[in-house]
């Protein structure tokens, strides 16, 4: 598989005439997960939907392997670029998991949304690999946030893009479906994708992510490896609460 | 966008084949119309032709109808749609005003459909109308087309509904009716009114006979206004509040004008509008209170009917003297009133009583036909 | 299987109703005389012929058009506004062509009332009112997520135009008044063959574009961040909904009136039968329910007494209200929304 990079150049986001950062730095490679860390308000899903295409970046550029993000069409784009989004309640409850992943083929098919063999061979092939076949014919209000979360990441998976943005994508889960979800994104990874992932399960991300980048909210920012981050202590200064702290050893954080 | 411009593409379209070619004698005979502003006829000998003309604006035709006599088979040229051969045998009216005018003419049981046939007066008309000789017209409120296709009457009188822009005119000539507008009512004189005879009179091929009748209607109209042309004017106004709102006619209408005819004062005749319009019971309290006559109370039956809708009425002078007027002195058993029939092909009946109210010394012995003091 | 069978079901219900409503009216013409009349086998000038020629099939073809068109309209609003109460009607789309067909119809006499553009003038005026609420309904969506913020605000200013439409009213003449009143009770039997040929390719264009929407709407359904990380432009589409429902709901109504809940309660039952949200299922299944039920509703205004012609939307409403309260009570007690 030929490896592509996902470059971040001195990007500037904000909302409106509010700037939340500026002069971000990046670049992810295939095969790696790019974790974006900070705390509630630290502009995570801002970079995220930045990134993706959604919103226009007030200075700098992104880039795919050189070509630049903004400038694509839109079609072109969504063949690049997938992203999984905070939560489901943008989703219309009544659809069914199989109607979610058939949409993902959109950039690829016509205007009448034919499905042709490929795409049905990507569909079961992701559907199965993701473990979710089983429930392909319910209904989105009748799965689990766990089980609905899978098929959010599955639909990305189904758009089949060398990029996949994630944006939050275990708030609401209990702990042992957060590990599954960072195992699946790990898997994922394997499978040669860039992955960058907005978080602040900040414990959980650095067993999977090779570089992470923090944010905070009065704009201040830091790219590393994560290994570095952790041992020169960065981690353990940037999340430090009265009642909590990061303890480099064990790499958790402890009560205290 | 492009919707649009596709509409705009057919209407062009549609509007440029449109022009007929009228190839017919330029030898016509103008039929004289003293009053009327809504119509003008011209007689070619072998057919008439009919315009009926914008009251307001007697120079712009509304529509056009050729009146063809008997088969008329050297004018297949003049546009089928708006051709009627005459004389007429089996009509279709839709206003009780028509059948006034019929009833003058004699020619009522020409009528073979009507719409409302329970508003229908004349005893003659509405039996008929009850021995399914007079097809009902009318579904609820609405003209049934089917009943009206299926009846195949030569023509269908028709009312205005006042724009003619909206005048349903497409739908009927569709069906193949031959709808020919009549819009004497908004003639602003009670004899332009009545001259309107003369257009039903052609339908008959009758029009001598028309010219005949409206020259004594004038005749007997003018002879009543002389009589009162030097009386005193007594004040009066007319009509009834309905939600808080009097509604009256403006000082130049058709029913101004038979008030100042019969000698009486109009309160509001300095006003110029030809038409009704709204106004405050204030203004009623305020101007009419020394007023002796009151005309036209519709709704109400009784001085207590009146004082239910508006109790302020009763600091009006014509309400404690009970000089209130109604027209409703001849009411069929289902509500049909022959004011609304009649009364506009006679005209000179309605100024009798008109006079009969306002200058009681000038003609005491005459009979009251439309109108009757309130006396309970 | 049991999707094939569906749509013959309609098919054959289509057709029976199609020849049942050209068979009920207030004159008696039996099936084999309509097949004559069709066959051209009886003169073209007797009654029967007539109408049938130009009275029945006429508000025939206008049922079709309208039941089409309303309910693909109402499809779209509902998806678009992501609210399962959205329609033509519900949402004071119908009452902002009425106010403008009101100015135009009740003021005569002035620039808007060009005799020979009357149907044009009309058409235009309802279409521009249809875009005018859409513009004014878009704009408050956006702040009004609950469906039910966004019903009552359509209510509200439904009333508002009302208001105005009465002080029209009051000042128009007593002929122009009882039209529009009649006018604002919808009637499908008003149409002549050349209204029908200006209105039906206009209303087939804006169903086809609304077919050509059918995917974007599709991934809307995922809501407008999801759609447009799938490459749906989205100011695109939502120039092409506003166009699409206003030409549908100002032609239907400048011609018809304003129809009651047709446009807001076929959708649900075609979601209901079809048992889908893609949309390349629901707009063929709109538009076959649509037609059977206001080819129902219309053979309904016919039939009560026989002489009698009840109108169009107190039978619509009498059929759509309890539907739509039905509908209301649903998708709070389930949670989801379409």
């Amino acid at each position: 598989m030929e490896t592509m990079q996902l470059h971040i150049q001195g990007v500037s986001i904000g909302y409106g005439p509010k700037i939340l950062h500026s002069g971000l730095e990046a670049s992810v490679h295939s095969g790696q997960i790019l974790a974006v860390l900070g705390l509630n308000g630290s502009g995570k899903s801002t970079l995220i939907r930045t990134i993706s295409g959604l919103d226009k970046p007030i200075a700098g550029g992104i880039s795919l392997d050189a070509m630049p993000v903004h400038t694509m069409h839109a079609q072109e784009r969504a063949k690049c670029i997938s992203v999984v989004l905070t939560g489901r309640d943008q989703v219309i409850p009544s659809l069914r998991v199989f109607e979610i992943l058939q949409s993902a083929r959109a950039p690829y098919t016509g205007a009448l949304h034919m499905l042709r063999e490929d795409d049905k061979r990507i569909l079961s092939e992701v559907a199965q690999w993701t473990g979710i076949e089983m429930y392909l014919n319910r209904a989105l209000y009748a799965l689990s946030d766990g089980e609905a979360q899978k098929v959010f990441i599955a639909r990305a998976l189904v758009q089949d893009t060398p990029v996949i943005l994630l944006d939050e994508p275990t708030s609401h889960l209990d702990i042992i479906r957060k590990w599954e979800i960072y195992a699946l994104l790990q898997q994922i990874a394997a499978q040669g994708k860039i992955i960058v992932c907005a978080t602040h399960d900040v414990e959980h991300a650095l067993h999977i992510a090779q570089h992470c980048l923090l944010l905070q909210a009065g704009g201040e920012h830091v790219l590393g490896a994560t290994e570095d981050l952790i041992r020169s202590g960065t981690i353990t200064s940037w999340f430090k609460g009265p009642a909590v702290h990061f303890d480099t050893t064990s790499r958790r954080f402890i009560f205290r | 966008m492009r919707a649009t411009l596709l509409i705009l593409c057919i209407f062009l379209a549609a509007c440029s084949g449109n022009k007929t070619t009228e190839v017919y004698p330029d030898v016509a005979e103008p039929v004289t119309i003293a009053y009327a502003k809504g119509f003008r006829m011209s007689d070619y000998g072998g057919f008439i032709i009919l315009s009926i003309l914008d009251v307001q604006d007697s120079t712009k035709e509304l529509h056009r109808y050729y009146l063809v006599r008997g088969e008329g088979a050297g004018y297949a040229r003049l546009p089928e749609a708006q051709t009627i051969h005459i004389p007429v045998k089996k009509v279709a009216a839709l206003s009780t005003t028509h059948i006034g005018f019929l009833m003058k003419l004699g020619e009522e049981n020409s009528l073979g459909g009507f719409g409302g046939t329970k508003y229908i007066y004349a005893d003659a008309v509405r039996k008929r109308a009850e021995q399914g000789e007079i097809q009902e017209l009318n579904s609820g409120d609405q003209l049934n087309t089917e009943l009206l296709v299926a009846l195949h009457p030569d023509v269908l009188f028709s009312y205005s509904t006042g724009n003619d822009a909206y005048d349903d005119q497409d739908k009927l000539s569709a069906l193949r009716v031959h709808n020919v507008i009549i819009s004497e009512f908004m003639e602003t004189d009670p004899l332009g009114q009545a001259e309107w005879i003369k257009v039903f009179a052609a339908f008959y091929d009758k029009l001598d006979d028309g010219e005949k009748i409206f020259d004594s209607i004038v005749h007997a109209y003018t002879d009543l206004q002389h009589t009162v042309a030097n009386s005193k004017r007594p004040l009066v106004f007319t009509g009834l509040p309905f939600k808080g709102e009097w509604t009256i006619p403006g000082g130049k209408s058709f029913a101004a004008q038979f008030l100042s005819d019969a000698g009486a004062q109009y309160i509001w005749d300095a006003d110029k509008r030809t038409f009704n319009y709204p106004v405050s019971i204030e203004t009623i309290l305020h101007d009419a209170v020394d007023a002796p006559f009151w005309l036209n109370a519709d709704g109400a039956q009784s001085y207590a009917d009146i004082l239910d809708i508006e109790p302020r009425c009763v600091h009006l002078k014509a309400f404690t003297t009970k000089q209130v007027y109604n027209n409703d002195a001849r009411v069929g058993p289902a509500g049909g009133n022959d004011y609304w029939e009649s009364a506009v092909a006679n005209p000179q009946d309605v100024l009798s009583d008109l006079i009969h109210i306002f200058h009681p010394e000038v003609c005491a012995d005459s009979i009251m036909h439309y109108y009757k003091r309130m006396d309970k | 299987m049991m999707r094939a069978w569906k749509w013959i079901i309609g098919m054959l219900l289509l057709t029976a109703f199609f020849i049942a409503d050209l068979c009920i009216g207030s004159v008696h013409i039996s099936i084999a005389e309509i097949w004559s009349i069709l066959t051209g086998k009886l003169d073209r000038n007797a009654p029967a012929s007539i109408i049938l020629l130009e009275g029945r099939l006429p508000r025939v073809v206008t049922a079709l058009i309208a039941g089409a068109a309303l309910p693909v309209a109402g499809l779209i609003m509902q998806t678009y506004f992501r609210n399962p109460v959205a329609g033509p009607d519900i949402l004071g789309i119908s009452a902002g062509s009425g106010l403008f067909v009101a100015v135009v119809m009740l003021t005569s006499g002035t620039i808007f009332s060009a005799t020979h553009f009357s149907d044009l003038s009309i058409v235009t005026a309802a279409i521009a009112g249809a875009f005018f609420m859409l513009l004014i309904i878009l704009s408050v969506a956006g702040r009004l997520r609950d469906p039910i913020a966004l019903l009552l605000f359509g209510i509200l200013f439904g009333m508002a135009i009302s208001a105005v439409v009465g002080v029209l009213q009051f000042f128009s003449e007593k002929g122009a008044l009882k039209l529009f009143v009649m006018w604002t009770f919808g009637s499908l039997g008003g149409t002549t063959w050349p209204q029908i040929y200006l209105l039906l390719p206009v209303v087939l264009l804006a169903i086809a574009y609304a077919f050509r929407l059918a995917k974007p709407l599709n991934l809307l359904l995922l809501g407008e961040s999801y759609a447009a990380s799938m490459g749906v432009r989205v100011l695109q589409v939502r120039i092409g909904v506003i166009i699409c429902t206003a030409i549908i709901t100002g032609c239907i109504t400048a011609y018809c009136g304003p129809i009651a809940f047709i446009g807001i309660a076929v959708p649900h039952l075609a979601r209901m039968l079809a048992r889908t949200n893609d949309h390349f299922i629901l707009f063929p299944m709109c538009i076959l329910s649509g037609i059977i039920i206001m080819l129902g509703c219309d053979m309904l205004t016919l039939v009560p007494g026989g002489s009698a012609i009840l109108p169009l939307n107190a039978v619509t409403a009498v059929m759509g209200a309890p539907f739509v309260v039905f509908i209301l009570f649903r998708s709070r007690r389930m949670q989801k929304y379409f």
